[in-house]
């Protein structure tokens, strides 16, 4: 750091991202207890378990491979040329490239007195990591293999998500240049992805027993603790205020990136094109509402479905949420809610899809809704501030809606669940969903309660 | 050894990087994916003798509900 100003904008993007991995650590929490709540008493430290062991091992295959991926993916590769050295394969250099900034094995990826930014950016991108691999830990509670999961988070929160990232959410991703793919908080690349991975792991894994009667109709496996659902959901909705901090460059120079004359400071998205905090504020709140009152409608005023809406909505506008006025973020959120609730119950009835916590309809199908609608809201603007850049088009947000939920989230999800399950290693016994995967721990705790309560008499 | 033995001389060299054992990064590595790597195979292990020892109880579905604890 060269002198006082540059060592103040550099400690100040380091603790800026630093606060939104703590806020976005909320995420999982609410995860975790919305799981819980929706499980049934007799599989709810299995559940918790699940979704706490993606923490360590999204974490270290992140620092393994996955941070590596992102930076490497970004021309597909052959798909576009690097902005940075023309490059058409894996991008290991450049400046900014796999090898400089995540080799596991470099000094950048430590405690570097050069460098104060890596592994906050580095962490801020796990934390959308972990929610990847959560969005699917919810779909499948009650009847999947631990071990199973452990593959599938790996999967999606380590490989999947990062090749899309790198794909759509970088400044030099070929979807970004090529498409014209604009993707500012991740409508596509985390919950798009992730949904339709969850789809198809849930095409392979199957309905819990007795979602469905024998003539196929489905019943209604509620949440269990309603109290958890909600105060689950809130801090997702907290966490997420972190997570669009996260998603913004806090303070850039934009003067030299775009040849302008002279400087120009402001945040911009992953892009590095402008937009601010406070705007984006607007816009989180208004989608938050706009899908809120959609739910509470659509849904006939049920609290599941209610608060799970809030969260469409704002996944809806988040595609474009860095541009578009606050009553459009509201409508697009609304309107993404709407799909997303008669999405889910068509393909529950048509095709016996036991989707426990609606994270494909709240994630992928609105996520989905959210690519498309950004597709014509945004359609002419650039897709970035440097040359030669496709502009944001109808045509290149849909095939980027198609590339998001099928090709990097549905179809490895179905592949990797159709090996596991003919290994026989992806669904647990019968007998043990019957009982309940908690049942030996839930024995243990009485016996002992009940050797202690003999020692009392 | 350890990477600084004096602050002042690490700074005024430009050191940057100050943590121990520099240039080992690769066996640690190799460490950590092997651990990595048997985590899963001992985990898997453990979850199938788990259920097979639980499915050869053969419990109800409300048979849970005898074992719920006061505490």
């Amino acid at each position: 750091m060269e002198n006082e100003l540059s060592a103040l904008s550099v400690i100040f993007t380091e603790f800026y991202y630093w606060v939104t991995v703590v806020l976005m650590f909320l995420i999982h929490v609410g995860f975790c207890m919305y799981e819980v709540g929706v499980s049934r008493h007799k599989n709810h430290l299995h559940t918790l378990m699940k979704n706490t062991m993606l923490i360590p091992l999204v974490t270290v295959t992140w620092f393994f491979f996955g941070w590596w991926i992102y930076w490497a993916m970004i021309n597909g590769p052959w798909l576009g040329t690097s902005i940075m050295d023309g490059n058409s394969g894996l991008q290991l250099g450049g400046g900014y490239g796999a090898n400089e900034l995540a080799n596991p094995m470099s000094p950048i990826m430590g405690v570097n007195l050069g460098d104060h930014i890596n592994g906050v950016f580095w962490a801020a991108f796990l934390l959308f990591s972990w929610t990847a691999a959560s969005i699917v830990s919810g779909a499948v509670i009650e009847r999947i293999r631990m071990s199973a999961f452990a593959i599938l988070a790996i999967a999606i929160g380590s490989v999947f998500w990062s090749i899309d990232a790198s794909w759509g959410w970088h400044f030099d991703g070929w979807m970004v240049k090529v498409l014209g793919y604009h993707d500012a908080y991740a409508s596509g690349v985390i919950h798009a992805c992730a949904g339709g991975f969850a789809l198809g792991v849930l095409t392979v894994l199957g309905p819990r027993l007795g979602k469905f009667a024998s003539d196929g109709t489905p019943r209604n496996i509620g949440p269990r603790n309603p109290w958890l659902v909600t105060v689950g959901i809130f801090l997702i909705y907290t966490g997420f205020w972190g997570f669009y901090a996260a998603c913004n460059i806090p303070i850039l120079d934009v003067g030299p990136e775009y040849g302008l004359e002279g400087v120009y400071f402001t945040a911009t998205n992953i892009y590095a094109t402008p937009t601010t905090l406070s705007g984006i504020t607007f816009n989180f709140l208004m989608s938050l509402s706009g899908g809120l009152l959609a739910g509470y409608l659509v849904s006939k005023g049920d609290p599941f479905w209610t608060y799970s809406s809030g969260l469409a909505g704002i996944i809806t506008a988040s595609a474009g949420n860095d541009l578009y006025h606050p009553l459009q973020a509201m409508i697009i959120g609304a309107i993404g809610v709407y799909v997303a609730y008669k999405m889910h119950y068509w393909v529950e009835r048509k095709f016996k899809i036991d989707d426990a916590v609606g994270a494909v309809a709240v994630h992928g199908y609105a996520g989905v809704v959210g690519l498309i609608i950004c597709g014509f809201m945004l359609w002419g603007y650039p897709s970035s501030g440097y040359e030669g850049y496709a502009a944001i088009n109808p045509v290149g947000m849909i095939i980027g809606a198609v590339i998001m939920f099928g090709l990097l989230g549905f179809l490895p999800g179905y592949v990797i669940a159709k090996i596991l399950n003919g290994m026989g290693r992806l669904r647990i016994p019968k007998e043990v969903e019957i009982a309940g995967l908690d049942f030996n721990y839930m024995e243990a705790a009485k016996a002992d309660e009940d050797a202690v309560a003999a020692d009392q008499k | 050894m350890a990477t600084v033995t004096s602050w002042v001389e690490t700074l005024n060299a430009g050191e940057t990087v100050i943590y121990p054992f520099v240039g080992t990064e690769w066996l640690w590595l190799i460490i950590a994916i092997a651990f990595w790597i048997v985590w899963h195979v001992r985990s898997s292990a453990s979850e199938t003798e788990e259920n097979d020892e639980l499915a050869s109880k053969g419990k109800g579905s409300d048979d849970y509900k005898s074992n719920i604890a006061n505490w």
